[in-house]
């Protein structure tokens, strides 16, 4: 099964490109540059604690604030005031109405951060409140569409839940999530007369790029958005960063000084999106063995006040409603609804995971009412058991799912141990403990699918060290580990001879973001042709110059062809003489895919990854608090470029994801200003709410397609394997009810949510 | 050692990278991260969240005692730069390079303990002080005040539970040599600050009576204990105190002292400081005590702060309440000892008067048959604030409830501990709804946590 990568980099378990900069602190993030001279700060004043029409602002406090320079507003702006990623109708500044509750309206610049900071909150501000829908209920209940809802229909749902012997049904509130990447949102602007230098954390620089030049009525080329490694994304630095990196450059711009902004940390959780809330309402018809026989969604989700990436994220909800399960008969709407919230943007699944929730609590039911495992419900509608087309329409041609779901009941002991648990419950102790299996599978692509497209640049040097840049961004996914070790294997050197280097847009133009989990892939690919095409340029080279028909073999640093032999950095700098060019760049186009926007049918993904996780939970009785106390993990990554990367991402997404659906809440007041806006009040998992015992393993499969040399993407997939702790948390609860009693248990299952549960449970 | 002739109370000295540094800071609410990065272009130290949670600035301030240096680790981002005065500060600077790791960092590379990075410098800082402290190497107390977003948790308490097991730097072991010698120098020297600042006042007294006649002249000074929550009403509610009295100078407020019949505990003594004394007459409290705040902020905090700022929800009191604690309070008229239920007024209003400080707590010591259950319940496991905290206590025929969380106060439940009927707390206390949780929530938890110790005594 496995590809022979001897003495190749492929496949090997190098940890993170950056490691040993990082254990010293000597990993460089953006706000640890050296300020040029003059450097200003700037801090965003933000708007009244509630969505507003502004009358008059009161700047005299502001101004007289020691080492205040500049007050910057949306009159400032010579060209175009919009920040908005796809949709223009997000404001940089608002002019006089804002969207949401305490939305930035302006930008103070002064000598200090700490100054900046301290002036921004003298701000006064005569304002009208004009309120909208905070809370989901009332989004809902406001029913203000931002944009066109996709309904996607597979066959004749409505007949077939009338044919369906037997339907269940229920309604599931998901809660959204702050990304709280430890680096907060920061921006440098560096102003010169031959145009602007933005060091920005940023995921998708060709978006900052353009969205600065588009606000300051400038060429692109002149402006140059860099980004070496960030602190952590998520997702959240995709669009987010955007704002920060606009009222940098514009303060620049008009300043002429240097202008850094970085968001203290309360700042940062109030005016940056999160993940989408969702409320699913869904009805399921299935039979007496609990087979699947029409499936009925209606999403709705809190969006708020612009577009952002809803219309994205949305799509991906309604393309993983299915998860991992054939779905003969279905209808999917989704409705897409504004808000007075900050508006909602990418977060690691997109709105693959909010898509999922629906089906796993159905399933659960099924089996509940069936007085079945409900592994059994699972495997027996999983793709391969009864169909494999999705309901858009795209066959699933790998048969991972179910034998991957079999395995892991044999080596995580699922079923013994659920029978023991069962056992457990029903002496009545305090804690509670339930378990769950559940599977995942994730479509891989951008769905606008213009994104599937990189670029990649390769330097040799004479004494032969490389350089590589691509549009790809690290956020510490390994990304720029993955794509060394992808151009040490096409050029047959070790991985330390290359030097990845910062992402630029004057470098590699009009990239993508990094995300949809397809960094590797995509950059990946475009690295490796321009490094084959590096690698035929010595070739014919030294062919020539060896004068032999022989292959030469590039390999442990050198090249060879028959008795021929040269190391790299010989051939190099023999190239180099010979005037060969020791610079190319790549570029990569996924092929095949596409969709229908008005139906939802088509080919969205290149391919999925798939995987599945158990895991076992304590509850306990008298105050609901849950906790995972073990979990094993089987994914499928395909042929894993680098496990140790891979095993870091698949951890990582799991923990994340318990933090989502148990302890992660966001709480808004009426009004719609946030309550848990730090790190004391919005808690992420530590490392004690990691399992205890956690096991996690590679599920040992190839990706059918070739990307990258038989690879999977694996950022976002295993995020979505913590929806077995919910199910866990929802089967502890359960076995507190009557039989056949499966709880309403909605996300975050917070201890108050788990609590809820229990007293129905005694009243069900 | 500091030159004769100039006033040895107008400086922060502090031994930093190997030499003697001197600090006059700018305002008394000078902190030390800023400090760091932006005067010393020392940038390992990360700005995570700016209120001492995330850990990512960590770093370890070493005080010399009568066995040696002694690391406590902590959050830089809100500690005063007093602190350091006469410690040695040591950064993830001081930490290795990338050619020559210290053994932890290599611990880290090895067992894919970074992802993104950011948080890395904080939880290696952590790591090295579970290192050279072993009292502090249990792996996930240690690892508690650090958080990786990632979620990278595995190959790093992998790491925290070898420890034991890594080698010594021997480049650090020198750096701790010489640390050692320089402070021993000053040993004999005051400790004592008293200076103004461009901004404001800074007085860190050692005399206990010229800390109450200070106390008394000038009640507006803000006292200042550990700064654990002080420190954010800097960096939050950018708050510019005028004047800065800091109680941790004075031998008699950081006493730990157990006697016949009671355990001494000061005001201004770490929880640290006060750890293995507390936790031998009480091993109930293990999890209480490891799950407040953490390493970094138990390093720092004190019992006379979590008192004295009169929040409902400081998890000290309800704790002191149930055990029969009582507190004295000093001014320069004489001193007053009270049970520490009647130091809560109201809402962040205590019986604290302008002229006085809390001296010390005297905690009953354990009697025999005695039961003790404290239960915090809060979103997280580790370092959160209480959403309900319950501490019931039964000594011969007394019970006494104490509650947190709950209230505009810490309290009693009066009510329940005379009729042991659990029904009875609605009496008590009418508990608030917030962002933890509901009013019902509340009172359904703590009715279960006292009946489930009712029981377990019956």
């Amino acid at each position: 099964m496995s590809l022979d990568h001897t003495d190749s980099p492929l496949g090997e378990a190098l940890p993170q490109d950056s490691a040993r900069r990082h254990v010293t602190g000597q990993a460089d993030y953006c706000d640890d540059l050296p300020e040029p001279a003059g450097c200003l700060h700037g801090a965003p004043v933000l708007g009244p604690p509630v969505k507003a029409r502004i009358h008059t602002i009161d700047w005299s406090a502001v101004r007289a604030s020691p080492g205040v320079i500049a007050i910057l507003t949306a009159a400032d702006i010579p060209g175009e005031n919009n920040a908005g990623s796809v949709v223009h109708d997000e404001p940089v500044f608002p002019n006089d109405t804002t969207g949401y509750a305490q939305q930035p309206i302006a930008l103070v610049l002064a000598q200090s951060r700490l100054a900046a900071r301290r002036a921004a909150a003298k701000v006064r501000i005569d304002y009208t409140a004009e309120p909208g829908p905070v809370h989901m209920d009332a989004v809902i209940a406001a029913n203000d569409r931002l944009h066109d809802d996709l309904m996607l229909v597979q066959g004749d749902p409505d007949r077939a839940l009338t044919e369906a012997p037997l339907t269940v049904q229920g309604q599931l509130e998901i809660g959204g999530q702050d990304h709280v990447y430890l680096e907060g949102q920061i921006a440098l602007a560096l102003p010169s007369h031959d145009g602007l230098h933005v060091v920005s954390s940023t995921q998708h620089p060709t978006e900052v790029q353009d969205l600065i030049a588009h606000m300051l009525a400038l060429p692109a080329a002149t402006i140059t958005v860099e980004v070496r490694r960030m602190g952590g994304a998520f997702g959240g630095k995709e669009s987010q960063a955007a704002h920060i990196a606009l009222w940098a450059s514009l303060g620049a711009q008009i300043t002429g000084a240097a202008v850094k902004v970085r968001l203290d940390r309360d700042d940062d959780m109030r005016i940056t999106g999160k993940r989408h809330e969702f409320q699913v309402e869904y009805t399921i018809g299935h039979d007496a063995q609990g087979v699947i026989q029409s499936a009925l969604f209606s999403m709705a989700s809190r969006c708020g006040f612009s577009n952002d990436l809803s219309r994205s994220v949305n799509d991906r909800a309604v393309f993983h409603a299915d998860n991992a399960y054939f779905l003969p008969h279905a209808r999917i709407h989704s409705k897409r609804l504004r808000s007075a919230t900050v508006s909602n943007t990418a977060f690691r699944g997109f709105g693959g995971p909010q898509g999922m929730m629906a089906i796993e609590r159905a399933i659960d039911q099924i089996a509940a009412r069936l007085h079945k495992d409900p592994l059994d419900v699972r495997l027996a509608n999983a793709y391969g058991a009864q169909g494999r087309v999705t309901p858009y329409g795209m066959e699933i041609q790998e048969t991972t799912l179910i034998p991957l779901m079999q395995q892991l009941a044999e080596t995580s002991s699922y079923r013994q141990r659920r029978a023991e648990i069962e056992a457990h419950n029903a002496k009545a102790p305090r804690q509670l403990r339930g378990i769950a299996l559940t599977p995942v599978k994730f479509g891989i692509s951008f769905t606008a699918s213009f994104l599937n497209q990189a670029g990649a640049l390769i330097h040799v040097y004479k004494d032969g060290s490389i350089a590589l840049n691509h549009g790809g961004t690290e956020m510490g996914q390994g990304l720029y580990q993955k794509v060394a070790q992808v151009v040490a294997h096409v050029l047959g050197v070790s991985v330390s001879r290359i030097h990845p280097t910062s992402t630029r847009t004057d470098k590699v133009p009009n990239t993508s973001p990094t995300a949809a989990s397809s960094g590797s892939d995509l950059n990946g690919m475009a690295a490796r042709r321009a490094a084959e095409t590096l690698k035929v340029r010595l070739c014919a080279h030294l062919k020539a110059l060896w004068n032999t028909t022989d292959e030469p073999v590039f390999a442990n640093d050198q090249i060879t062809a028959g008795a021929h032999r040269l190391s790299f950095a010989e051939a190099a700098r023999s190239a180099w003489f010979a005037r060969i060019p020791l610079s190319a760049t790549g570029h990569w186009a996924t092929p095949d895919i596409g969709w229908d926007p008005h139906t939802g049918k088509g080919r969205p993904f290149y391919y999925f990854a798939s995987g599945a996780a158990v895991s076992e939970v304590e509850v306990d009785q008298i105050t609901g608090v849950p906790k995972v106390i073990r979990a094993d993990l089987l994914h499928d990554v395909g042929e894993s470029l680098n496990p140790m990367l891979d095993l870091g991402q698949i951890e990582g997404g799991y923990v994340q994801g318990m933090g989502w659906l148990t302890m992660e809440q966001l709480v808004y007041s009426d009004t719609g200003v946030l309550a848990t806006h730090g790190l004391s009040t919005y808690k992420i998992p530590t490392a004690s709410d990691r399992p205890t015992d956690l096991r996690i393993a590679l599920w040992p499969n190839q990706n059918p397609e070739e990307m990258v040399y038989h690879s999977k993407a694996v950022g976002e997939p295993p995020f979505m394997l913590a929806i077995s702790v919910h199910s866990a948390i929802a089967h502890a609860v359960s076995c507190r009810g009557p039989e056949g009693w499966w709880p309403a248990l909605n996300a975050p299952a917070t201890a108050e949510e788990v609590l809820r549960c229990l007293s129905c449970a005694a009243s069900a | 050692m500091f030159g004769k002739g100039v006033d040895v109370r107008a400086a922060i000295r502090f031994w930093f990278q190997d030499d003697w540094r001197t600090l006059v800071p700018d305002s008394p609410t000078d902190l030390v991260l800023p400090y760091l990065r932006e005067q010393c272009r020392l940038v390992g130290s990360k700005e995570g969240c700016n209120e001492g949670d995330c850990g990512a600035c960590t770093a370890l301030l070493a005080h010399l005692t009568p066995d040696g240096l002694q690391y406590q680790p902590v959050n830089t981002c809100i500690l005063p730069v007093t602190a350091l005065h006469h410690c040695w500060l040591l950064t993830i600077e001081d930490i290795g390079d990338v050619d020559q790791l210290h053994p932890v960092q290599a611990a880290v590379v090895e067992a894919n303990g970074t992802q993104c990075g950011f948080c890395t410098p904080g939880f290696v800082m952590s790591l090295v002080a579970g290192h050279l402290e072993p009292g502090l190497a249990d792996p996930l107390p240690l690892l508690a005040g650090n958080l990786c977003r990632c979620t990278g948790y595995g190959g790093l308490i992998e790491v925290a539970k070898q420890l034991s097991q890594l080698p010594k730097d021997p480049r650090l072991t020198a750096k701790i040599e010489r640390a050692e010698v320089a402070l021993r120098a000053v040993a004999t020297e005051t400790r004592a600050l008293a200076f103004d600042t461009p901004s404001g006042r800074i007085d860190a007294p050692t005399d206990l009576a010229d800390l109450l006649t200070q106390r008394q002249q000038v009640p507006d000074a803000l006292l200042v204990g550990g700064a654990t929550d002080v420190g954010l009403w800097i960096t939050k509610r950018l708050e510019q105190p005028e004047h800065m009295l800091f109680t941790g100078g004075c031998p008699e407020l950081r006493t730990v002292q157990l006697d016949e019949t009671s355990l001494r505990i000061g005001a201004a003594a770490s929880y640290h400081a006060f750890q293995a004394a507390l936790l031998d007459e009480y091993p109930e409290l293990t999890d209480w005590y490891e799950r407040l705040g953490s390493v970094q902020v138990r390093s720092r905090g004190t019992l006379g702060g979590n008192f004295a700022n009169g929040s409902p929800i400081g998890d000290s009191p309800p704790v002191w309440m149930a055990l029969g604690a009582t507190m004295t309070l000093l001014s320069t008229a004489g001193a007053r000892t009270i049970p520490v239920e009647d130091f809560f007024i109201d809402y962040r209003q205590t019986c604290l008067a302008p002229n006085e400080l809390i001296g010390w707590f005297d905690l009953p010591r354990r009697s025999p048959g005695m039961r003790v259950q404290v239960d915090k319940v809060s979103r997280r496991w580790d370092q959160d604030i209480s959403t309900v905290l319950v501490a019931c206590v039964q000594r011969d025929s007394t019970l006494r409830i104490g509650l947190g969380g709950l209230a505009a106060t810490p309290r009693l439940a009066h009510h329940v501990m005379r009729s042991r009927d659990v029904a009875d707390l609605t009496k008590d206390i009418t508990p608030l709804s917030d962002l933890r949780a509901s009013s019902q929530y509340r009172l359904q938890v703590t009715q279960g946590l006292i009946r489930a110790f009712l029981e377990a005594g019956s």
